[in-house]
This record gives C-alpha cells, structure tokens and sequence, in this order.
C-alpha cells in the first residue's frame, strides 16, 4: 500500500513539472520611464520708468512721479512684499521731500509712513495673488513740499546746497503652491502592445 | 527612570526627523529685488545783486552840494536761478540833522523819500536783468545860507529779498 501511494505521488510530481512548463502563458514587462522633472521657472522682473536712472533736480513746490512695474516673468504664482521709501543718498538728505502714491494696480498700498515710506502687498489668497503672466504697477509721487515760513525756508536753504536723496524700491517675491495637483488620472498613459 | 530615558530619546530624534524632513517640505521659491533711483538733487538759487551774490554791499557815500544829484542803481539777476524768482526791494531812508529844503530821493518820477517797497515777480523766466535807480536829489532852493544843513547825513538802505514764486 505504501509503495503505491509512493508511486502515485512521484507520479503526481513529474505530472505537475511537466503541466507547469505548459501552463505558462504569454508574459511581456513593460519598463516606462516618465520624462524629466524639473522646476518650474521663478522670475520676478522690475521695470522703472526712464527717469528712475536719471539724476533729477528739484526745488520746493516741485515733484516727480515714477513709475513702477513688477512683473511675474515665472511658471509659479506669486506672492509679493514690497516698500518704497526715500532715503538719502549720502550724508544729508533733503528733508522736505514727501512720498505719495498715485496709483496702483495688482497690488495693495499701505499707510506712507512720516511722508518718507511705503509698504505694498499682494494677498497669497486665488483672487489676489500676483499670478503667472501679470504685473502690479504702482506711481509714486515725490513731491518737495513748499512751505513758506522762517523754519522751513531754512531747512530749504541748508538742504538746497548739501543733500541730496534717492528713492529706494525692494521687492520680496514668495513662489505660491501651485492650485493644480496631479493625480494618477492626469498622467497620459499608453502601453503599446 | 531608566524607563523614562528609553523613551525620550526615540522621540527626540524622531522630532528632530520630523523636523528636518518639514522645514525642507516648507520651503518656497524666494526672489528679492532691490533698486535705487538716480540721485534727486536741490535745483540751484543763485540770485546777483548788482553782479554779486554776497549778502551785504555798499553803495558807496557821496556828498551833495545843491543842485546836484547822484544815481544809486540795484541791478537785479535771477537769471542764475534754476526756479522762477520774485524780488522784492525795499527802500529805507533815514537821517541824521536837518532835512535840506530841495532834498528828495526819487525813483521812477516818484518821490520816495519816506522809503519804498518793489517787487518785480518772474526775474529768471524773464531772461534779462532789472534794475532800480534811486536818485537822491537836491534842488537848490537858492537859500542865502545853509549852514543849518552842514551835519545833515542821508541813510539809505536798500533790502533785496530773493524767493523762490510758486
């Protein structure tokens, strides 16, 4: 009995080998490899109307506007932080200058601060992020403020030989996570036979 | 407490992890940009009073005998001036002694022996100098004597205020 039931397993082993070569079935493997990932590109680009490069002259009851443009010059939605104040340009500055904003588009002015400075700012929220493609323009107005008094004319007078004052403009730019995810669905996939 | 430290060290290093892997995931694309205008200067003032910008000058004294007369002219230049400029120029007479009979101080036809006050408005636009003339004049009154008038001295001070119009 034992010798029978040795056979048929024996039997039942070589059967099976010999079934599992037969039972195979067409098999393929398909390696893909995406193309490359790379950044996105970030560029946050200044333009200055003409005269922010030339030296400009002025007396009391004068000013001069300029003309700010920033522009998201990038793949990425932005959010920007910017300020615009007057500085001196070395030792005495002309201290009867005031900062204004005329006007500003994209992008939102704060209070002038003591006439000399100004903060901008652009929300990270989906309506009033800096997005792909747009600009925020903004017209400052410097203006020699004219006052007719003893002090005043005084502090003129000192300034008009010695000072001299700049406008100073720095824009911080923070690249905003993107609103588009991709999920498995997005992904184009083909597999050829 | 041994047990304690079997357990606190594990976590902190797996803080620290958590730590490290988040302020990398945290990270956003940052770009700065910072510019400076051109420098913005005072435009320059510079007004002549009879060719020079010196805050006081003399005239000059004179003496007068009757029937004479002399001319003291202020010439006033605001061509210098890169602002439109008004000037006014004020007269003050004053004296010591007796006024002569005949005396006046005159200037444009007018008398103004008690002073004046002139403003010529827009001197840099205008392109060209102006000036004034005060003429102190005697006119003899044919007196028989005037020795009343020996220690009689004439003050004139003539005030020229430069300002920037609006």
């Amino acid at each position: 009995m034992k010798k029978f039931i040795l056979t048929v397993a024996l039997v039942l082993a070589v059967v099976t080998s010999l079934v599992a070569g037969t039972m195979a079935a067409y098999t393929q493997q398909l390696d893909t490899t995406s193309e490359a990932i790379t950044t996105k590109t970030f560029s946050i680009k200044g333009n200055m109307s003409d005269n922010f490069t030339k030296a400009i002259e002025i007396a009391p009851g004068e000013s001069v506007e300029y003309k700010l443009e920033i522009k998201n010059d990038g793949e990425v939605n932005a959010k920007l932080n910017m300020k615009a104040a007057i500085v001196a340009a070395a030792g005495d500055e002309i201290n009867g200058l005031k900062l204004e904003v005329v006007s500003v588009e994209k992008i939102t002015a704060g209070e002038v601060v003591d006439g000399k400075s100004v903060n901008f700012t652009t929300g990270d929220g989906k309506n009033d992020m800096l997005r792909v493609g747009e600009t925020a323009k903004v017209t400052l107005r410097v203006t020699w403020v004219y006052a007719n008094d003893d002090t005043t004319n005084a502090q003129d007078n000192a300034d008009m030989d010695k000072a001299s004052s700049q406008l100073s403009v720095t824009v911080n730019a923070t690249g905003l996570a993107s609103s588009t995810t991709y999920a498995i669905g997005d992904v184009d996939t083909e597999f050829g036979n | 407490m041994k047990r304690a430290w079997k357990w606190i060290l594990p976590a902190a290093l797996a803080a620290l992890v958590i730590f490290v892997f988040s302020y990398g995931s945290l990270a956003a694309f940052t770009k700065s940009l910072s510019e400076t205008s051109a420098v913005i200067r005072a435009k320059s003032f510079t007004f002549y009073v009879n060719e020079s910008s010196s805050q006081k000058q003399s005239l000059g004294d004179a003496a007068l005998a009757p029937g004479e007369s002399k001319d003291y002219t202020v010439v006033l230049d605001g061509r210098s001036c890169e602002t439109a400029v008004d000037a006014t120029v004020t007269l003050k007479v004053g004296y010591d002694g007796a006024w002569p009979e005949g005396l006046s101080v005159r200037c444009g036809g007018e008398d103004v022996s008690d002073g004046c006050k002139k403003t010529f408005a827009d001197l840099q636009s205008a392109g060209e100098t102006k000036s004034v003339t005060y003429t102190v004049v005697w006119d003899d009154p044919h007196l028989d004597n005037y020795e009343p008038y020996r220690d009689f001295t004439l003050h004139l001070s003539v005030t020229v205020e430069a300002e920037q119009s609006r």
